[in-house]
């Protein structure tokens, strides 16, 4: 990706609350800075670990851990069918503007048991409060619950419950699955870190998923170049009719 | 054998793209069809989505009909004046229905448009072709030399028109106009519905316009390339939707099939064929006309808004 891509996509990115006060160090990375998406691509997982050292003071646990994985942010839209005049077609429909086209909410315990509803709300650690946060306004509210729907089954939104394994009282990880419709660009991993029912550190890590290959190279000229790209479509498209005609001569 | 769409945003197997390619290819080598009415549909119901299909299949339309095209100029059994007001009008439908199918795309009509464009399109040319086939099938079975039907008289208002002018090749003495109306009407089905419409074209030319059979399917063959070639880069340019790896598999396999279909086509029995044919259109159109009466699974849908869509 061209560092000016780069640098947009940071810009769209879904932007983070302000961090707390950090009461303990956390060392945080993920196995693969880099997910190339090939042609036959399958999808794959990025292992995300980390550690917790306790500063001077620090509450002395146990800990729990709630890791927030987001892509870069589309504009969806929902539309929901009704009947008219025997006719099943499109009616109500709501637009989730600059919403993540990934969002992962993974923790080492239901995250009701770590932390209260106001932190839930204030760390976005709800999918239902996503949506309501990025819906257009004056679009109905009634099709969030299946705007959250369709995006868990298309595997856009994912959550864990205990998917932040503790390995001892201080050292986490998790597996981020990424699928094989996966949007380019940066995903930024947060790593809360809960002690009594509070935020008392957090930090991040990134990793970038891209297409390589032709296929990046020709969805980018179709983007890029549409001019250029659609000659050559016709280009192609003549000359595979030309030597069809050639090589099998009617 | 997997193969990533970039545009389409799917992964589909190589053989399945190329397999549907040969098919609908086979078919349009026997009937001298351009096939694009068949393979729309096809990808709409293999989950392509709407915009893709449409504007990819145009490209397709253009590979399967050069080399038919490049056979009937070298024969010199194409109008290329005619041709030329044709391509005129069609450009000019082309471009408002692209224009159209973007209005309808923001809509979030789009689905519902072309259901209900295929199930009128397919449906009525379906009858239509059932019906003559039945009974030229059911003529030809009770007496045994077919009665050659009489083309219907010239049609006074079209020959009444201004701005009349020669057409060599087709002997004709008739006004632009017509042919630049037929060329325009053409161009908006193609744009909307991603067909050449060959197979709509044709009758049109023969019947309103008196065109000659032996130069008809060369000059509808040239209007094709040039009008597809305008809608796929409008297409390109303004829905950026053609998917180019996705067109080229099924254009690799339409013109491969196409070559043994035409070699096919004169070892089978034309009339029974034909029938097929209609029957399949008419299957088409009823699962079109299926898709917007029954009720969804699920009647919410998700989409992810592209580049330029609203």
């Amino acid at each position: 990706m061209p560092p000016l891509f780069a640098l947009l996509a940071m810009l769209v990115l879904f932007p983070f609350p302000a961090a707390a006060q950090d009461e303990v160090n956390v060392v945080f990375l993920n196995s693969d800075p880099v997910v190339a998406v090939h042609s036959n691509f399958r999808g794959q997982t990025v292992t995300l670990f980390g550690n917790i050292e306790p500063l001077e003071g620090a509450p002395a646990g146990p800990y729990g851990v709630v890791i927030l994985v987001q892509g870069p942010s589309s504009d969806w839209v929902v539309r929901e069918k009704a009947r008219q005049a025997g006719l099943v077609l499109n009616s109500a429909s709501a637009r989730y503007a600059q919403t993540p086209s990934y969002y992962a909410i993974l923790s080492s315990s239901p995250l009701a048991q770590l932390v209260s509803p106001e932190i839930i709300d204030r760390q976005r650690l709800s999918f239902s409060g996503l949506a309501a946060l990025t819906r257009q306004a004056g679009d109905p509210a009634g099709l969030d619950p299946e705007f959250v729907r369709l995006m868990r089954s298309a595997g856009n939104f994912i959550e864990g419950e205990r998917s932040v394994v503790m390995h001892s009282a201080t050292s986490f990880s998790a597996r981020v699955p990424v699928a094989s419709n996966a949007a380019n660009g940066l995903y930024l991993a947060r790593a809360l870190i809960i002690a009594d029912g509070k935020v008392i550190g957090e930090t991040t890590t990134r990793f970038t998923v891209r297409t390589q290959g032709f296929e990046r190279y020709v969805a980018n000229l179709a983007r890029s170049n549409a001019l250029l790209y659609g000659l050559a479509t016709i280009l192609i498209a003549l000359g595979t009719g030309w030597l069809g005609g050639v090589l099998f001569k009617r | 054998m997997p193969i990533y769409l970039p545009i389409a945003e799917l992964s589909v197997d190589v053989f399945f793209l190329l397999g549907i390619g040969a098919a609908i290819g086979f078919i349009s080598g026997i009937f001298g069809v351009g096939g694009g009415f068949l393979l729309t549909p096809m990808l709409l119901f293999t989950g392509v989505p709407a915009p893709v299909a449409v504007a990819s299949v145009t490209a397709q339309v253009i590979a399967s009909s050069t080399s038919g095209a490049l056979s009937y100029f070298r024969r010199g059994a194409m109008d290329e004046k005619l041709g030329g007001f044709l391509v005129l009008g069609g450009v000019f439908g082309s471009a408002l229905g692209v224009w159209i199918f973007g209005i309808l795309s923001a809509m979030g009509q789009l689905d519902l448009f072309l259901s209900l464009g295929y199930l009128l399109l397919l449906g009525s040319v379906g009858t239509l072709m059932f019906i003559e086939s039945a009974r030229s099938l059911l003529k030809r079975n009770r007496e045994k030399p077919a009665v050659r039907r009489r083309l219907p008289g010239q049609i006074p208002w079209v020959q009444r028109l201004p701005f009349r002018t020669r057409f060599r090749k087709s002997q004709l003495y008739i006004s632009v106009l017509p042919v630049m109306f037929i060329g325009f009407v053409i161009g908006i089905i193609g744009a909307l519905l991603g067909i050449g419409g060959g197979f709509v074209l044709v009758p049109a030319l023969v019947y309103i316009l008196r065109v000659p059979g032996k130069v008809v399917v060369g000059t509808s063959l040239l209007h094709l390339i040039a009008v597809m070639a305008v809608t796929c880069f409008l297409h390109a340019l303004q829905t950026q939707s053609v998917d180019t790896i996705l067109a080229f598999c099924l254009m690799v396999g339409s013109v491969a099939g196409a070559q043994f279909g035409a070699s096919a086509g004169q070892h089978l029995p034309g009339e029974q064929l034909r029938i097929l044919l209609a029957l399949l259109i008419l299957a088409i159109a009823i699962r079109f006309a299926l898709g917007i009466v029954i009720w969804p699974d699920d009647p919410f849908t998700l989409t992810k808004l592209g580049f330029g869509e609203s």
